[in-house]
């Protein structure tokens, strides 16, 4: 009876000990998302202002999973014209797509990060508007 | 009659147990509050990378009417034109001076009017080398467009994993008191 009591209680506390770092280990892929989502949305904001007519021209789904410092230089972000692949976490385990909509004289871009946890995938979306101000 | 007490066989149960369990539970707690320390840290790193990041967007967006440089000379007022060589003072409308720079390896505001503050805390660090400001204009119908990028990573005494984190940060800035 000892024996059984004891055991339970010590798998309880390793099982709570788990879910907790499950929880951690959820937090910080979060906030890593969270700040690669917001750099796109800020790179894209650059490109907005740097070139409307170019910008605005664009639209459907691109893939972002390079290092956003290189896009400057290379200009060869936009060249992807398609989603990520399925498996493609290559962004430091993370996958980045944005979808770019004209809506009118605006561009309404829908910025996702996508991240795996064993099975299951987790997403950050950002949605945001651009338009020309004048 | 029955001897109270455990038999040697429940003993050797439980310590097989506990030998087992307990170095199980405690690399799980270690694992946990290393992970908690790190998601701390990134925390930390972001909410001040965010905090200068937006500061300066807005000081920039709506307060600045053109740019100089120290000694007074205006920079990219012609079109075309651009600007890269570090300090990029901005006008506002009252013709007060207001630049941002990097002093301690902490993101400082300059203002003629106001003085310093610094926009990031003493437990980040943003290296005078990861911090960039520049200008261009492409046409004279369109103002100055400032480039602002930095690197902030946390101001880490220990060389351990779970106290270091580093995040970039960029973006552009059309003036539009201009």
């Amino acid at each position: 009876m000892f024996t059984a009591i004891l055991t339970t209680v010590m798998l309880a506390i390793v099982f709570a000990t788990t879910q907790s770092l499950k929880q951690t280990i959820y937090s910080q892929r979060k906030i890593l998302s969270t700040h690669a989502a917001e750099e796109l949305q800020e790179w894209m904001r650059g490109e907005k202002e740097n070139d409307w007519a170019t910008f605005s021209a664009r639209s459907g789904t691109f893939c972002f999973n390079e290092d956003i410092a290189t896009c400057d230089a290379s200009g060869t972000c936009w060249d992807s014209n398609q989603a990520c692949e399925a498996d493609d976490y290559s962004l430091q385990n993370f996958k980045r797509e944005a979808v770019l909509t004209v809506n009118g004289s605006r561009i309404d871009v829908s910025i996702s990060v996508f991240w795996k946890d064993g099975p299951n995938v987790f997403e950050v979306p950002l949605i945001t508007t651009f338009s020309r101000w004048e | 009659m029955r001897s109270k007490g455990f038999t040697l066989l429940e003993v050797i149960l439980v310590l097989g147990i506990l030998v087992i369990i307990l170095p199980l539970g405690f690399s799980i707690f270690l694992a946990t509050s290393r992970a908690q320390l790190k998601v701390y840290v990134l925390h930390n790193v972001k909410r001040n990378g965010d905090t200068a990041l937006s500061i300066m967007q807005n000081l920039i967006k709506t307060r600045a009417l053109s740019l100089q440089q120290s000694d007074g000379s205006a920079i990219c007022s012609s079109a075309p034109s651009s600007y890269s060589s570090g300090d990029v003072y901005f006008v506002d409308a009252d013709d007060n001076r207001f630049r941002f720079y990097i002093s301690d390896n902490k993101i400082a505001s300059e203002s003629s009017s106001i003085g310093v503050s610094f926009l990031t805390n003493e437990q980040v660090s943003v290296p005078s080398g990861g911090f960039s400001l520049t200008c261009n204009r492409a046409t004279p119908f369109s103002p100055p467009l400032v480039a602002l990028s930095f690197s902030i990573s946390q101001a880490a005494s220990t060389s351990r994993a779970e106290e270091q984190a580093a995040l970039n940060y960029q973006t552009k800035i059309r003036l539009r008191a201009y």
